[in-house]
């Protein structure tokens, strides 16, 4: 499965309800995530981006993802 | 000379607790050695503050202890007072909203 496949899916899993958009903007491992989510609500903007590696903190760290660009919103 | 983790850790907690604006980054300001640390050096350069600087790319081990210190993953990393503030993306939305410069400011 494609990286960015695989990192739509799981931040789709980690995010049911929410909206999650993953591109690839280069190579196949730099991904742009851009997730709307209720999660969201009230968090700071470190802790809402800090939501969005949880779910993909094994793909950073065996350095699988090169750059992951992300947007945060928070659905109401 | 043999540097050990330990001591690794502990540089970058003393440059974090001594530069109340300090970024660990790839390269350096003058010569960013990733897009990513560029375009966060360059918000700070616009918001008008003094800040410190890291490379991190001399020893992995930097880049590990770091990101065990702040649990964040990736690089560039900014902090202030003490506090991660976040990586390029969310550095370059606080700049974009005028807020980084007061943050840079309240810090200086």
């Amino acid at each position: 499965m494609a990286l960015q496949d695989q990192v739509q899916g799981l931040l789709e899993a980690a995010f049911p309800d929410g909206q999650v958009s993953v591109a690839d903007f280069g190579g196949g491992d730099h991904l742009s995530a851009h997730v709307r989510a209720p999660q969201f609500a009230g968090l700071p903007l470190l802790a809402q981006h800090k939501l969005v590696y949880a779910p993909v903190q094994h793909l950073l760290d065996d350095g699988s993802i090169h750059a992951l660009k992300i947007k945060t919103e928070a659905a109401t | 000379m043999i540097v050990t983790d330990e001591q690794i850790r502990e540089e970058i907690e003393t440059a974090i607790r001594q530069n109340r604006v300090m970024l660990f980054m790839k390269g350096t300001p003058d010569m960013p050695r990733c897009g990513f640390s560029a375009q966060t050096v360059r918000c700070l350069q616009l918001a008008g503050g003094e800040f410190a600087a890291i490379d991190i790319l001399p020893d992995p081990r930097i880049r590990q202890q770091l990101s065990a210190h702040s649990g964040w993953p990736t690089i560039p990393q900014l902090f202030v007072d003490g506090e991660l503030v976040g990586g390029c993306d969310i550095v370059t939305e606080l700049y974009e909203s005028g807020e980084l410069s007061k943050i840079v400011a309240d810090a200086a």
